[in-house]
């Protein structure tokens, strides 16, 4: 029997499909969606609050912000709103892309859907797309809400920048999303492990702090994970920091060096760990 | 035809009750021991999400209020873990059944209500206590010394704040088997709100004027506050000592009896509407 080839118009069609059926699916959990924009004000509400409280005031907050992290000009309640939602957009990526396998797994239809000839990586790209869309939406609402909580202006800074570098700087989290997907398919607790895995996330792309401020440890990590060159990025675009390399195109040159290769060696890795898998028991099974 | 004396069947009965409390208990226990993974992580990520909000929080306040923030932190934290804990264990545990068919044989068979869900509780309270205890020495290696005053007041609250959680979640395990699935959103939210009305990781202080009148009508709000004062030294910020004291009794006394009350209710109708088994 030969097997059924799809023309570029086909992948499109297969990649607006998967793009719009999440959308869907998603637009009906409108109490799902309001969670992932006040979670991470939430988050940042926590450390801004009893910082403040304990520093007496606003003006003695930002003054031992600056002094401990040596940002000078920062404002800590953008640098920590920002961080939130950068936190909360990379993690929901990790969720959605790491966890995409398991959930037709436990919806009984991934051996279908890898048995109709839309290739995976259409697929995928569709699921990246969604993502993408999504992880925009909840930023730029989550961010705006709560910079008028906190009374700050949220239009401050290069706006538009700071989005292209979130929608650039998210493809590589993808790509590393995929070796969470690998896992997924190998240890079945994976969630209990992405549980713990995301709170170490935040600390190492210095969702609240700087991880200049971190031990020498924490740093090194930190600077071979793109999630903290993507926070960075949008730190300084938006609250005028300076850039971590010193200049705008030396930092979104590291991010774009991510974007070549996070997704392909994640791709990859999760091939593999599919390929092993299918030839041992089939997908189905979980 | 004789009859038994009435002492004689009392003991019987709490013999019986006792019986089930402990093989569901165990039953329970097992199916935690299964997931060793998640057990053992379950220690990091605690560690983990206190490392990131207290280093953050630290990080814009002067080094003499150090040990002020940290206790402030911690004490909340450990609150925050029971409620936590009783709003999500008990309500999925029920689900669960649900998913796997168990829950209608179960409230068939002539078991107590309340052995039912305090059984649920146990492990969740042994493995939330260990974390608890886990998370204070790693925390004070990694940031100093936690504050500890009024050692003795300060167990007996955190005691009596969480039968107050538990016996909230006693109810809310009923909404979870009328309400089903909206129950995941209706939990995270309900966690949020409790998160900044009862002030969970900051001083009530912090708080806007309108929004600290709210948390006084909540009685959580006193377990909190009681428990994280007493432990820290400091005044409470919302009512005097004994008078939060007496609040947080009467809660602890009142909240298991409405949570039980209203569960059972909800299992009667759900058993007269025949939607017992339906998810």
């Amino acid at each position: 029997m030969s097997q059924l080839s799809l023309s570029l118009q086909g992948h499109l069609g297969v990649v607006w499909g998967t793009f719009i059926v999440r959308l869907k699916t998603i637009s009906r959990y409108k109490g799902s969606l309001s969670m992932d924009i006040f979670m991470p004000i939430m988050f940042a509400a926590m450390p801004i609050l009893l910082g403040q409280a304990m520093a007496g005031s606003i003006s003695e907050a930002s003054a031992n912000f600056q002094a401990n992290t040596g940002l000078t000009n920062a404002s800590y309640i953008a640098y920590m709103i920002i961080g939130a939602n950068v936190f909360s957009t990379v993690t929901a990526s990790f969720w959605l892309f790491g966890f995409f396998i398991r959930r037709e797994q436990i919806l009984g239809t991934l051996e279908s859907l890898f048995m109709t000839p839309a290739s995976k990586t259409s697929i995928l790209a569709g699921l990246a797309f969604y993502v993408e869309a999504r992880s925009a939406f909840t930023f730029v609402l989550g961010y705006l809400l709560g910079c008028i909580l906190f009374g700050i202006n949220p239009l401050q800074g290069q706006v538009i920048l700071a989005l292209l570098i979130l929608l650039i700087g998210l493809i590589p989290i993808h790509g590393l999303s995929f070796l969470m997907g690998a896992l997924v398919l190998k240890v079945k607790q994976a969630n209990s492990l992405m549980n713990s895995l995301q709170w170490g996330l935040g600390i190492i792309m210095g969702a609240f702090i700087p991880v200049t401020a971190l031990p020498l440890f924490i740093q090194i990590v930190s600077f071979i994970f793109p999630g903290f060159y993507l926070n960075y990025g949008i730190q300084a675009a938006l609250t005028g920091i300076e850039w971590f390399f010193g200049n705008m195109y030396l930092d979104l040159t590291v991010i774009f060096i991510f974007v070549l290769i996070c997704p392909l060696v994640g791709y990859w890795v999760f091939s593999k760990a599919e390929s092993r898998i299918k030839a041992a028991e089939g997908v189905g099974q979980f | 035809m004789g009859f038994a004396p009435r002492k004689v069947v009392r003991t019987e009965e709490f013999q019986l009750w006792w019986k089930q409390f402990c093989s569901m208990t165990r039953k329970e226990f097992i199916i935690l021991t299964r997931y060793k993974f998640q057990f053992f992580l379950s220690f990091i990520q605690v560690f983990l999400i206190m490392f990131l909000f207290t280093a953050a929080a630290l990080i814009l306040s002067p080094a003499d209020k150090t040990s002020y923030g940290l206790g402030l932190m911690y004490y909340s934290f450990i609150l925050f873990m029971f409620l936590s804990t009783a709003l999500w264990d008990i309500g999925n545990s029920l689900r669960e059944e649900q998913y796997q068919g168990t829950l209608e044989s179960l409230f068939l068979s002539p078991i107590s209500y309340i052995s039912t869900l305090i059984s649920r509780i146990i492990t969740n309270l042994i493995w939330t206590s260990l974390n608890v205890i886990v998370t204070f020495f790693v925390m004070s290696f990694v940031f100093g010394e936690l504050p500890i005053k009024n050692v003795t007041w300060g167990i007996l609250i955190l005691i009596l704040g969480t039968i107050v959680c538990f016996g909230f979640s006693f109810g809310f395990a009923g909404l979870a088997l009328r309400y089903k699935e909206s129950m995941n959103t209706l939990t995270n939210f309900l966690q949020l709100i409790f998160m900044i009305v009862c002030a969970m990781f900051f001083p009530f202080s912090a708080l806007p004027e309108v929004i600290q009148w709210i948390s006084r009508l909540i009685p959580l709000s006193y377990c909190v506050d009681l428990f994280r004062t007493t432990m820290i030294g400091v005044t409470p910020e919302l009512l005097p000592f004994e008078i939060e004291v007496i609040i947080v009794a009467v809660s602890a006394v009142l909240f298991p009896v409405i949570g039980v009350y209203y569960f059972r209710r909800t299992v009667q109708q759900a058993k007269k509407d025949g939607n017992l088994s339906e998810y």
